[in-house]
């Protein structure tokens, strides 16, 4: 029993982690541009589609470039539509964001049909790990390697480069970026396109494990809003410990109460909602208030 | 407003989807601004509806089980009763928005009779309405008891087996196969039926549950769930999952490497979950209602699954057959009453029947649930074509005799059905 | 006749011919009458949600959880006891409004997003119980076959439908012009001064939540019995936020945006679905373009395009002005001889490093005025702010005549008879003059409770409102809606505001600022008058009004108070003139005469300059000359256009007329970044650093080469190089202000902006920022903005005076600095008389 509960935890911090990947994507969005992304999920499965598109074509080496497409469609995306947003209802976000995902999704069955569509691990991934009670396939300890590095990368790339410190101001006072000489409009298509990115990754490393159709997405999106919301809206540190606990306490509550897994993280969040006002690691911010 | 306008003189030409877009946008347009052309015309052709799915995770079985009903159509040059016929297709997203597109169909547009409901949940929603406005509905991809149980009426009729009989039809199969048994259902209605039906099943033939989960409907995760199945070592694991949910459980019990360790069964799947699967990872043992490489299928039906191939460049997965069917038996129907008046359509359906094997394909009087076999499948050992995933092992059960049965009798049943 | 068209114009009546029209047209084509049932039902459902949005500013992505659950309630009652469909509703109803109270109890103290994600997650929980709870609510199935006795025909059941909806927005609308609904929108509008004038926020808002539950739950139990069924799929996260999509595609500043929105969506959706497999290709662009084109929704856009853009939450009218209106007379509560009306016991407050109260003592006698001076950053803000119970105290005890309020929360405080205005104008924007007074008057009476009949026809209440609109000379702009008052204006209504209710003691923050001279002494003259029957603590900087209106001055500087006592001899206390004159006439290098730097090439050439906010004009005609290397003062009083005209610079506001020449060609229409890059860097008013940037990257962000090395920044700082790593929001006000400066000058600059620099900043610190400006001086161009004249006349060349918005002084800084009279004119202080 302790065995299997100790591999249950590994893969509540796989899915975990995956879920975080996500969450970061729709955090910068919204604490840079102010916008609730209803469409990430839809991002998720472009990315899924074209990674399986890019590997029927060109081979396993070539679905670097789906995240990558999948950020350049978000940048077209920011700068032809999200952009006539900016200082206008907050709430029209909503709507444009829930086309968006319509669209998409209506799109990808256009072109794909509407029904699942094959796509396995690569045969290099597609090994079992067994260390001592713990059981893991290989494929999915590379998820959590790749999503590890992605998010360790990702928050270098805040923290010491250039363009991740302008994120990072800007998240508190775009104005104030643009009065110091940084190209304000740019700034936003990128944070656009990298949130978007982020999802072009999740969603090629979940294609392999979910079903891959247009809406497979959508599954992802409650999951993601109740980790950045648990972990304190705009808190880095904070998305990455609630999808740790997000993750841990969906798949023990499968072991215990398997019927109740969906519903155990949205209690979750209403305990730490109730307890700590902002989330775990939540600071006072004007834009969440 | 129609799928397909004129009569097509060229049979089983498909209609390209760019096509479809403009003509609609022309007809909408009339029928927004005009809503009087459409009626004054009164050699209007006669109209059919179909309920089905566009979009969502539903949408992939919707588009299979909308096409089979076209080509029934097609396949008559559509042509009713001598006069031009042609279906009107609209969607489905909830229960509410079924049942209000049915409203629909069969006020605004006159239809004479509706097919569809994608979900057990759809298609209990359109029920009442056929019943309240007079119009025969058959379901033809809901396996919940109710529609030909307490919730049954005189217009509502299905063609799918309900998930008592999936069971009576495939327990003794899985019986054979190990007394430990391992439950992983869907924690809403359907996956709630299967549970309770075999679990009783297990009660009855002495057969132990090591294990009954219950999934939840988001669920996208479901390497915890097998990790205690691997645990529980079960001597057969019964599913009740569905859809996009079955896809990734099949690819994730083959990552896992349960694949062939211990066999996974499941009543009433589709081919689109197993296509989506994929050839490394499919596997299991299923019940299906049928299948385009079954030798004894009926001539007329390998008829429609050649027409199928011609016109959609696929071979028919059985939700077209089931769409198809349940279109077929309702466009006999009306030619055989040589009346689109409902009570006669709904007679003319009480009475029909098409052979297949040694038994007739039909609905029965008194609760208007059809009756049929259902294949038993597997999982081929090693796959080589895209779409041929399964062997048939056995059509069941046996006897003609056996068949009638195994739906129960009026007795039994909890149909409560008034005139017409 | 105009009564008439009034009547046609009552959005109610547009409801219900819009309805009756559409379900005329549906009965001609045959098409089934349950389409325009379901719409009428989500006119009902998103008219709930947008009392929440439009109304009190709350946004629920949740209000399924109401609409659902009162479906299911409806459904399981009807179904087991077989009732009429009247009890089905009222049982359903009530559910949804007990549910409503115990959510909103919950969650309403938690705000914005989390507030909106809470909801979501209520909802999502009741969808994961409807979809699991099989043996009750029929699971995913859901339940059928729900009875309907009394409108078994659909007609009739739309006929009752339509009736019921119209009514029931009737009821809203009526509720939207009642006591309770007018409070909501005030709630909305300025959460913090509603607290102050004595609103319990959160019970307004609790009130309102219920009352949504209620109305949404109504809807759920209609769509039940429409359905004759009722499932889970509604309370999923998919279609939670339905309605309110619906709502902000009508809009949500609209009465009638809910019927917009579910007509159009309903419609759109019903006949586009039959279209074509793909029809989400083509409903997704057209929803979305409604997003793009009308930010308004629906009925903005009509607005828009009819050229009268407005809210129609409430009717723009306000109630007849009287043909005399009663002079106001100050209302004061009964004052009790012998205790003072306020003490403040060793109050302590810290803001970090920052100590902004230091154990303050201090006692307000009743109907005396008690004035509290001090310079910038002394913290009369805060002190004032934890007076009114805004800032908790850190230590010590707060008095209101005698009972300790100390933890009271704000409303609570004001309901003992504390009356406050603040430093920064606050008022509720979106409401008119009137409006804004008679809230205060109306929230003076402890009645927010009046749900139906309207507060306007309050006679007591209007005439109390005229009288104190016309003691500040508001009383002809009354019905004009806030935005488009002047500042000035605004902040005699704000004054207004606090005169309002019945009180004890009055707390003025800076009431004189930025007014001009007749209404300082409309105003000086209404406190005088005030001071007789309250007792009144007032903070001003006017100090010669100070010393002519007040009983008693307090002397605070740097979170101590350093003198207490009648004004002579306040005035003659010498540490007094010390502190509060501070350095400002400290040594500083004689500036460079006009007539030195006439030599020296234009920079900056601005000519006939006009700017405003949403349609209103700040600045008008400004001209402007600014040499390379020249110093210039930016004057004027608080809210004269100062700021606006350094935004209108910097590309952050645009001009609506005039010109920008730098360096000879125009940079009007120019990005913000694209002015900067030019070599015009801002230091803007609060220094919005970043507080989640270390000073190194608050530095590294702005920098480019060309400009300051971090070496020359700190050899400038050298405090900066100590707190090289601290996070900017760890930094004291000076330290904040010293990044500020340095993040203009790491990238080239040719001028640099500075925006009120030496606000709140310790006397020490301003030195220290004057050095280094002093340093600058000679390197390039500057404009300082201030309020203060006196504080920057000697370290300039030049100085401009900003009144009202136009230019009204350019010349030699001296010449104004010598100039006392000149200076009062145009800038309404005399500073000390020393």
């Amino acid at each position: 029993m302790a065995g299997l509960i100790l591999s249950q935890v590994v893969i509540g911090l796989v899915n975990g982690m995956l879920y975080v990947l996500i969450a970061v994507g729709l955090s910068i969005i919204f604490g840079m541009l102010g916008i609730v992304n209803f469409a990430h999920g839809a991002f998720i499965a472009v990315g899924a589609y074209l990674a399986v598109t890019l590997v029927q074509n060109f081979g396993w080496p070539a679905v670097v470039l789906a995240p990558v497409l999948t950020g350049l469609i978000g940048v077209i995306v920011e700068m032809t539509l999200i952009r006539h947003l900016y200082g206008k209802e907050p709430l029209l976000g909503l709507i444009l964001t829930f086309a968006l995902a319509l669209f998409f999704e209506a799109a990808l069955k256009f072109t794909f049909g509407g029904d699942a569509r094959p796509f396995d691990p690569p045969g290099f991934l597609s090994g079992l790990i067994v260390w001592g009670p713990i059981l893991l396939t290989t494929y999915r300890l590379a998820v959590l390697l790749v999503t590890a590095t992605v998010l360790v990368a990702f928050w270098a790339f805040l923290r010491f480069t250039r363009f991740g410190r302008i994120i990072r101001a800007g998240s508190r006072d775009a104005e104030m970026v643009g009065l110091l000489g940084i190209n304000l409009p740019i700034v936003f298509s990128g944070v656009f396109g990298i949130g978007c990115l982020l999802a072009g990754i999740a969603g090629l490393l979940v294609g392999p494990l979910w079903s891959l159709q247009p809406s497979m997405g959508n599954d992802a999106i409650m999951p993601a809003f109740v980790i950045v919301t648990i972990g304190g809206l705009g808190s880095y540190l904070g998305a990455a410990v609630a999808g740790l606990m997000v993750g841990l306490v969906g798949a023990l509550t499968i072991q215990f109460a398997p019927g109740w897994s969906a519903a155990s993280m949205y209690v979750l969040m209403m305990v730490v909602l109730l307890v700590r006002p902002r989330g775990l690691f939540g600071e006072s911010w004007e834009r969440f208030e | 407003m129609s799928q397909i306008k004129k009569p097509s003189s060229s049979l089983l030409l498909p209609i390209g989807r760019r096509g479809l877009l403009k003509g609609g946008a022309a007809t909408a347009v009339s029928s927004l601004a005009m809503p009087w052309v459409s009626r004054a015309n009164a050699d209007a052709p006669i109209q059919i509806g179909m309920v089905w799915a566009k979009n969502g995770p539903l949408s992939g079985q919707g588009q299979y089980l909308a096409q089979g009903g076209l080509l029934a159509l097609q396949q008559r040059k559509n042509m009713l009763m001598g006069k031009p016929a042609e279906i009107i297709w609209l969607d489905e997203s909830s229960p509410q928005n079924s049942a209000q597109n049915a409203a629909k169909l069969m006020g605004e547009d006159k239809v004479v009779g509706v097919v569809g409901g994608v979900i057990s949940a759809f298609a209990l929603a359109i029920a009442p309405v056929a019943e309240k406005m007079k119009v025969p509905f058959i379901a033809a991809n809901g396996a919940a008891d109710e529609l030909t149980g307490v919730d049954c009426n005189k217009y509502t009729f299905r063609s799918q087996p309900p998930v008592h009989v999936h069971r009576e039809m495939f327990g003794p199969y899985c019986k054979a196969l190990g007394k430990k048994w391992y439950l992983i259902t869907a924690a809403y209605a359907y996956g709630q039926d299967i549970k309770k039906e075999f679990t009783d099943y297990a009660k009855e033939n002495g057969i132990e549950i090591v294990g009954a989960d219950e999934v939840p409907l988001s669920a996208t995760d479901y390497s915890s769930y097998i990790l205690k199945i691997r645990a529980a070592k079960p001597d057969v694991v019964i599913g009740g999952v569905v859809g996009g949910g079955l896809t990734a459980f099949l690819k994730q019990w083959e990552q896992l490497g349960m694949r062939g360790k211990i066999p996974f069964t499941e009543i009433s799947i589709g081919c689109t979950d197993i296509w989506g699967v994929g050839p490394k990872a499919a596997d299991g043992l299923f019940t299906m209602t049928w299948y385009y490489t079954n030798k004894k299928n009926s001539p007329a039906e390998q008829q429609m699954a050649a027409d199928y191939l011609a016109t959609y460049k696929r071979p028919a997965a059985d939700k077209a057959w089931m769409g198809w069917i349940a279109m077929k038996s309702l466009l006999d129907s009306i030619e055989a009453a040589k009346s689109t008046k409902p009570a006669a359509i709904v007679e003319a359906l009480e009475h029909w029947s098409m052979p297949r094997g040694d038994i007739n394909l039909h609905y029965r009087t008194f609760d208007h649930q059809m009756i049929n076999r259902a294949l038993v499948v597997k999982v081929k050992p090693k796959i080589t074509d895209q779409w041929d995933y399964f062997d048939v092992l056995a059509e069941l059960p046996k006897s003609p005799a056996e068949v009638e049965a195994v739906y129960g009798t009026q007795a039994q049943s909890a149909c409560k059905m008034g005139p017409v | 006749m105009k009564r008439i068209l009034q009547a046609l114009q009552h959005p109610v009546l547009i409801a219900a011919l819009v309805l009756g029209a559409l379900s005329a047209w549906w009965l001609a084509i045959g098409a089934p009458i349950s389409l325009i049932t379901q719409i009428a039902i989500y006119t009902l459902y998103g008219a709930g949600v947008n009392l929440l949005v439009g109304y009190t500013g709350l946004v629920p992505f949740g209000a399924s959880v109401f609409f659902g659950t009162a479906g299911y309630v409806c459904a399981i009652f009807l179904r087991s006891l077989n009732a009429n469909a009247l009890a089905g509703i009222l049982v359903a109803t009530l559910a949804a409004l007990v549910l409503g109270l115990a959510i909103g109890a919950l969650i309403l103290r938690r705000k914005g997003l989390y507030f909106s994600l809470l909801t979501l997650a209520f909802s999502q929980v009741a969808f994961e119980i409807a979809n699991r709870w099989t043996p009750v609510t029929g699971g995913e199935n859901g339940l059928q076959n729900v009875p309907r006795t009394l409108f078994a025909s659909d007609r009739a059941f739309h006929v009752f439908v339509v009736a019921l909806v119209l009514s029931g927005l009737w009821l809203l609308w009526r509720l939207a012009h009642a006591r309770f609904g007018r409070i909501l929108q005030a709630v909305r509008d300025n959460e913090m001064r509603a607290r102050s004038l004595g609103i319990n926020v959160y019970g307004v808002r609790l009130a309102a939540f219920t009352l949504m539950g209620g109305i949404i739950g109504l809807a759920g139990a209609l769509l039940t019995l429409m359905l004759q069924g009722v499932y889970a799929d509604n309370l999923s996260w998919q279609h939670a936020g339905d309605s309110l999509l619906m709502t902000v595609l009508g809009g949500v500043h609209q009465f009638l945006g809910p019927l917009w929105g579910a007509v159009a969506f309903i419609i759109l959706e019903d006949r586009l679905s039959a279209l074509t497999e793909n029809w989400w290709l083509i409903f997704a662009p057209v929803i979305g373009a409604f997003a793009l084109l009308s930010p308004e929704g629906i009925q903005g856009l009509a607005q828009r395009l009819a050229r009268r853009p407005r809210w129609t939450l409430t009717r723009g009218t306000i109630p007849p002005r009287p043909p005399v209106i009663t002079p106001y007379v100050p209302e004061g509560l009964a004052l009790a001889a012998g205790i003072p009306v306020l003490e403040a016991r060793h109050v302590a407050k810290a803001f970090g490093h920052l100590v902004t109260a230091h154990a303050l003592d201090l006692q307000v006698e009743p109907c005396r005025l008690h004035a509290l001076i001090g310079p910038n950053g002394a913290g009369k803000t805060t002190f004032f702010n934890m007076l009114a119970g805004v800032l908790p105290v850190d230590g010590g005890q707060i008095f209101l005549e005698g009972r300790d309020v100390t933890t009271l929360p704000v409303h609570a405080r004001a309901r003992l008879g504390l009356a406050r205005s603040y430093q920064i104008l606050s008022i509720f924007p979106h409401l008119s003059v009137f409006e804004n007074v008679r809230i205060g008057v109306q929230a003076a009476q402890r009645s927010a409770f009046g749900f139906f009949s309207d507060a306007h026809d309050d006679a007591a209440v209007n005439e109390r409102a005229w009288s104190v609109l016309d003691a500040v000379g508001l009383a002809d702009r009354a019905a004009e809606p806030c935005a488009s008052l002047p500042h000035g204006a605004k902040r005699l209504l704000d004054i207004a505001m606090t005169l309002t209710s019945p009180s004890r003691l009055l707390l003025l923050d800076e009431p004189l600022a930025g007014l001009a001279e007749s209404d300082r002494d409309i105003v000086a003259r209404l406190i005088k008058k005030l001071a007789a029957t309250h007792a009144v603590l007032l903070i001003e900087h006017d100090i010669d009004r100070v010393l002519a209106l007040s009983d008693r001055i307090s002397v605070l500087h740097q979170g101590r108070l350093i003198a207490d006592g009648r004004p002579a001899e306040v005035a003659a206390n010498p540490e007094v003139i010390a502190a509060y004159l501070g350095s400002s006439h400290g040594g500083v290098t004689a500036p460079v005469t006009g007539q030195a730097r006439l030599a020296a090439p234009p920079l900056l050439q601005v000519s006939g300059l006009a700017a405003g906010y949403g349609g209103s004009t700040v600045l008008s005609g400004v001209d402007l000359t600014l040499r390379e290397g020249e110093a210039l003062a930016l004057l004027g009083r608080n809210g004269v256009g100062k700021t606006t005209l350094l935004r209108a610079l910097t590309g952050t506001l645009r001009a609506s007329a005039g010109d920008v020449q730098w360096a000879g060609s125009s940079i009007s229409g120019r990005k913000p970044f694209e002015i900067n890059r030019a070599g015009m860097a801002l230091v803007p008013e609060g220094r919005r650093i970043f507080p989640n940037l270390s000073v190194a990257d608050n530095l590294a962000l702005a920098a480019r080469p060309g400009g300051q090395s971090l070496k020359q920044i700190f050899a400038l700082f050298p405090r900066l190089e100590e707190r090289r790593s601290s996070l900017g929001e760890n930094l004291s006000g000076g330290e904040r202000q010293m990044v500020a400066i340095a993040r203009a000058l790491v990238a080239p600059s040719r001028l640099i902006l500075l925006d009120e620099p030496f606000e709140g900043l310790a006397p020490a610190v301003v030195q220290e920022v004057r050095l280094a400006l002093e340093t600058l001086r000679r390197s390039m161009a500057m404009i300082i903005v201030e309020h203060h004249a006196e504080s920057v006349l000697a370290m300039v060349d030049r100085a401009c005076v900003l009144v009202n918005g136009r230019m009204a002084f350019d010349g030699d800084a001296l010449t104004l600095a010598a100039d006392p009279q000149l200076q009062a004119r145009l800038l309404g202080v005399v500073e000390a008389g020393v």
